[in-house]
């Protein structure tokens, strides 16, 4: 009797507290509108279910949990704290990603530069909250609407803040459909909405192959910090446009992506124990979440309406919401916009050229901000 | 510490704006070279008529500049055999050894070359352009190289 007793104040039904259970439900959410409203489902599917595993309460001291050494988990989310996962998902999303309408209209580039303001902004208003500096930047880079880029500066600045950070980036990539939208409809008038974009220039294949040796170079150079994400980038895009490796940028788009995806979203998930993670300090990231999200999207487009001032061919100022590097997410949702107001309107190639930049100009910002936090 | 004090305590405003301007203007730059990427790429594709034409101008300026005082000058004729040649080399390269006149033209036409008719009517008088029978014409290498 005594052993029965014993081994039920061991189960987690008797451990369960609160925390677990709300946790457990974030994690239900997760996992349904992953499958059921198909939001983000390949990030939101894994984290789901590794917010349920990881907040199975257990008996301390066991080796199970993620932060308890030798566990298994723990081992697996190495690849977090060591910003392994974030570089090896930026390797095959540079196999993945085809620059051409970059290199065909380099201005909109600087959309993808106007959207980062987001970060900056939201620096500013971490630190009024009262978060250490480390901590701020790393909610900031929220702002850049990029998981794998919060979860890399997140690891190197502020570890402790890993989980609230990479479920409230996910969550907004995930909820964009919602976001985004009254945002640009606020910002911009019908007329410009139904601004149309000239096709762009056929790009050739010398351009597309020097592009990515070029712009590792320039923004390595820039931000030094930023090589373990854009170096890994940029060499996928490499393998993807040299012609000769087709096998391996194959390699990187599927196998390699998807495991470095599977065990990002498992591991950040399970990171979210609910005696860690619901702290009141998450609910400012939360909120400091959105309003970096929403600062970089309408920095964005008030930054095409800018441009539209004094260029002779006007942009599309939804454009401008794409500057987020929420890759293909919110390109995306700026295509659909413009095809509700004009359905021959298609904006889904020059946005895709400002969401590349986004993800480039996120992955410098958050080398910036890693480089001012070491000085 | 909260509020504005804690801003500028962890230099926050300068951590603000430094880091926006190096990230815009670092995406700035970016943006620049690579819409001269285009340019310099060509120029490098077609280094060989670029320098011969640049070492031909300068023959010719030196060559004007000794006979400046001996004869009056000539007017400059619009349809100028090297920069005809230069300005379809390009187009050579695009449509291989043979090609029929008509590609030639349509392509001509397509990159905005001027006057396509004309200069095409040219480029076969200077018997640059040699036909091969059935409406197919080649090249003359060497009198291209010639003339540059």
């Amino acid at each position: 009797m005594d052993l029965f007793l014993q081994f039920l104040s061991n189960t987690g039904y008797l451990l369960a507290d609160y925390r677990h259970v709300i946790m457990i439900v974030v994690g239900s959410i997760f996992i349904y509108l992953g499958i059921a409203k198909k939001y983000e489902p390949l990030l939101l599917v894994p984290i789901g279910f590794g917010i349920l595993v990881g907040n199975v309460p257990f008996f301390k001291g066991f080796g199970i949990g993620i932060y308890e050494d030798n566990s298994v988990l723990h081992y697996l989310y190495f690849g977090v704290t060591s910003g392994l996962y974030p570089s090896i998902v930026f390797l095959g999303l540079g196999a993945m990603t085809d620059f051409s309408s970059l290199l065909a209209r380099p201005k909109l580039m600087l959309l993808g530069g106007a959207a980062q303001m987001g970060i900056f902004f939201t620096l500013l208003g971490a630190l009024f909250l009262g978060f250490l500096p480390r901590e701020a930047a790393s909610i900031a880079i929220i702002g850049g609407a990029d998981g794998p880029t919060s979860i890399f500066l997140t690891a190197k600045l502020a570890p402790h803040l890993i989980g609230p950070i990479a479920i409230a980036a996910y969550s907004y990539m995930a909820l964009i459909p919602v976001i985004q939208p009254p945002i640009m409809k606020l910002l911009t008038t019908r007329k410009e909405r139904l601004i149309r974009m000239p096709d762009p220039r056929e790009v050739s294949n010398r351009e597309l192959l020097v592009f990515p040796v070029v712009a590792v170079l320039l923004c390595c150079f820039l931000a030094p910090t930023a090589i373990p994400l854009l170096g890994t980038l940029f060499f996928g895009n490499l393998l993807k446009v040299c012609g000769v490796t087709d096998r391996l940028a194959q390699t990187a788009r599927t196998a390699i992506i998807d495991t470095a995806t599977i065990l990002l979203g498992f591991t950040v998930g399970a990171s979210t124990q609910g005696d860690v993670f619901l702290t009141s300090q998450s609910i400012s990231i939360f909120f400091l979440g959105a309003v970096a999200f929403s600062i970089a999207t309408a920095s964005g487009i008030i930054f095409a309406k800018i441009m539209n001032l004094f260029m002779k061919e006007k942009i599309n100022p939804l454009l401008g919401a794409s500057g987020v590097s929420a890759v293909p997410g919110s390109a995306r949702e700026v295509h659909l916009m413009g095809q509700s107001e004009d359905p021959s309107n298609y904006l889904l190639m020059h946005a895709m050229a400002c969401n590349s930049s986004g993800v480039i100009g996120s992955a410098i910002a958050a080398g910036v901000l890693w480089s001012f936090m070491v000085q | 510490m909260y509020g504005l004090g804690a801003i500028t305590a962890n230099n926050g405003w300068v951590m603000s704006v430094t880091g926006a301007l190096i990230v815009f203007s670092g995406l700035a730059v970016l943006s620049f070279v690579i819409s001269q990427l285009h340019k310099v790429l060509n120029l490098w594709e077609n280094r060989v008529y670029y320098y011969q034409k640049l070492n031909n101008n300068k023959r010719q300026t030196d060559k004007a500049e000794s006979t400046q005082e001996k004869t009056p000058s000539q007017p400059v004729s619009p349809q100028d055999m090297d920069d005809n040649i230069v300005n379809y080399m390009p187009l050579l390269e695009e449509l291989g050894e043979s090609f029929q006149l008509s590609e030639l033209y349509v392509l001509s036409q397509k990159k905005g070359l001027g006057h396509p008719h004309l200069s095409i009517t040219y480029l076969r008088q200077a018997n640059i352009l040699i036909s091969q029978g059935d409406g197919v014409f080649t090249w003359n290498q060497q009198k291209v190289i010639n003339n540059l």
